[in-house]
């Protein structure tokens, strides 16, 4: 695997994993 | 056929890379949800129940129940989703995972030392929960640490060794006929002489020998 290319999957995993913890917050607050 | 393949590596990259941010998102969300969920009964004494016959003293919410049980679940559930789309990039997914092991257990245990260390008023001893916090930290270090090793080869350019090879460990030598064949000397490496085909006794008498008389009686 290419440098960049791994930075790319890296960069997806990590905006992902910030989305998923602002919708988890929104999500908790909401149901509790 | 090599030309259709090649026009559909990038697709499939872009695909598990779609696969695998979707888990990741998925499994932090849940994450995020058992932790809240989990500092909420906790604010409440650390313990809620309900059903049942017997007395309780602390009433789960629906709230409570529902984001803890999906929460659990959608943990399990986003974690193989991100485990799918690593794999199908072709990437480890035995890294990601060692990582999201010290996440779970890193965030439950910053939980347990936080609310053990400031407990709630209704909870007299938390000493109970400073334990666990202990515990789910040493847990998540054990992911940790050989995630970060990982990293570290990653960054120096180290390339990966595969955890499981698709071919068998071990394989047969098997002979061919160009390649000169060891002689065969198995019975010669044997102190006594051991017969390459096993003779079965006869009860026919051999020349020279006699017959055994018979007894008086049984005639």
């Amino acid at each position: 695997m290419s440098g960049t290319a791994d930075l790319v999957w890296l960069a997806a995993n990590v905006v992902g994993a910030a989305a998923g913890i602002a919708i988890g917050i929104l999500a908790a607050n909401a149901i509790l | 056929m090599e030309q259709a393949a090649g026009a559909d590596r990038p697709r499939r990259q872009v695909m598990a890379l779609a696969i695998a941010a979707i888990g990741a998102a998925g499994f932090a969300a849940s994450l995020t949800g058992l932790y809240v969920g989990m500092r909420d009964v906790m604010e409440v004494g650390g313990f809620c129940a309900r059903g049942g016959p017997y007395v309780i003293g602390t009433e789960c919410t629906d709230g409570q129940v529902i984001l803890m049980v999906v929460s659990v679940l959608g943990l399990l559930v986003f974690w193989g989703v991100h485990a799918a789309g690593t794999s199908l990039g072709g990437r480890s997914a035995f890294a990601t995972s060692l990582l999201m092991w010290g996440a779970i257990f890193g965030a439950l245990g910053w939980n347990f030392l936080y609310m053990g260390l400031d407990p709630p008023q209704q909870v007299g001893s938390a000493w109970g929960w400073i334990v666990s916090g202990v515990v789910f930290w040493a847990m998540a270090l054990a992911g940790l640490i050989p995630a970060a090793a990982i990293a570290i080869r990653w960054l120096r350019g180290v390339p990966e060794q595969p955890a499981f090879t698709k071919g068998p460990l071990v394989r047969a030598a098997v002979p061919t006929a160009a390649a000169p064949t060891a002689p065969d000397n198995r019975h010669e490496a044997s102190p006594t002489p051991v017969p390459k085909r096993l003779v079965m006794p006869t009860n026919e008498p051999r020349s020279g020998e006699q017959e055994p008389e018979q007894h008086e009686d049984e005639q």
